[in-house]
């Protein structure tokens, strides 16, 4: 993170919007296609995730690192998104009754593939994300940012506002719940 | 044996299938688009957002619409109720009496 990047942020300079875009935009983008699983939808997000950072800079009190309060407001948007997709489905079921043009949601994608998984773990990796999102939210945060993301599980209980503990043992349960849904998948597959 | 072994090794090959991620590389004109956004002005409420107050303003039409039929058809059957008994106060009135007292 360039330095003093806060206090120029705030003094409105614009060469700091962009640096601070330039430099983070990998993180955010990463984190929000680990949680949404859609690309269009994860640079959507992205933006918006910029544009609150830049229209709440001042109400940045330096509590976390500018990193971490970036990270925040990334899944907080992540989830209103995979919230409102929860609803458009539910909602898609009842429109489609009356019209047949409604079933179909802007951002639906159900063969997700992370562009940066190793081209012969493609595969794997799509069978993976599509059980981490059957997760619930807290537990898909979690391994989202261990495992996608990479972060230390110390920045991760930062980022979601609980303890280190707290954070592994979310981890911890998405792992055995998401063994629990392969295995599933593998009985279904060889019947 | 052999089976759970195949099984358990299938998983660890899925778990694992994040090993080594790597961020995808960023868009170089994200900052314009976000600039365009911001200058806009107008996307700070989402699409989401739009469309369910939208959902939510029709919602309350159509529920006063239904009152509305509603009080509407109370009151003209309280009026239809009230023209039957002033109709009705008035038979014995304007029927003819017959007497039975010769």
């Amino acid at each position: 993170m360039p330095e003093h990047i806060v206090e120029r942020l705030k003094a409105g300079d614009e060469a700091a919007y962009r640096e601070l875009v330039d430099s983070q935009q990998q993180r955010v983008l990463n984190t929000a296609l680990g949680l949404v699983q859609n690309h269009e939808l994860a640079e959507d997000i992205a933006q918006e995730v910029f544009i609150e950072v830049f229209r709440s800079i001042e109400k940045f009190g330096g509590q976390s690192t500018l990193s971490t309060w970036i990270y925040r407001i990334t899944v907080n948007k992540c989830l209103d998104a995979i919230r409102y997709q929860r609803r458009g489905k539910r909602f898609a079921i009842i429109t489609s009754l009356f019209r047949q043009d409604t079933g179909e949601l802007k951002y639906e994608s159900p063969h997700f593939d992370h562009p940066g998984v190793a081209l012969e773990k493609k595969e794997n990796a799509r069978i993976l994300f599509a059980a981490v999102e059957e997760l619930p939210e807290n537990q898909r945060i979690a391994f989202v940012l261990s495992q996608v993301e990479d972060l230390p599980q110390k920045e991760i209980a930062e980022i979601m506002n609980i303890s280190v503990k707290a954070v592994e043992s979310l981890i911890q349960r998405a792992k055995v719940n998401l063994r629990k849904k392969l295995e599933n998948i593998y009985i279904n597959r060889r019947k | 044996m052999k089976q759970v072994q195949d099984k358990e090794q299938w998983i660890n090959e899925v778990m694992g299938s994040t090993d080594g991620i790597q961020r995808p590389a960023g868009n170089p004109f994200l900052y314009e688009k976000i600039k365009y956004k911001m200058e806009r002005g107008s996307e700070t409420v989402p699409v989401a957002g739009k469309k369910m107050a939208w959902g939510w303003a029709m919602a309350l039409v159509a529920l006063l619409a239904v009152n509305g039929v509603a009080i509407v058809n109370k009151i003209a059957h309280e009026k239809k109720a009230q023209a039957a008994a002033a109709i009705n106060s008035l038979v014995p009135e304007m029927s003819t009496q017959t007497i039975y007292s010769y």
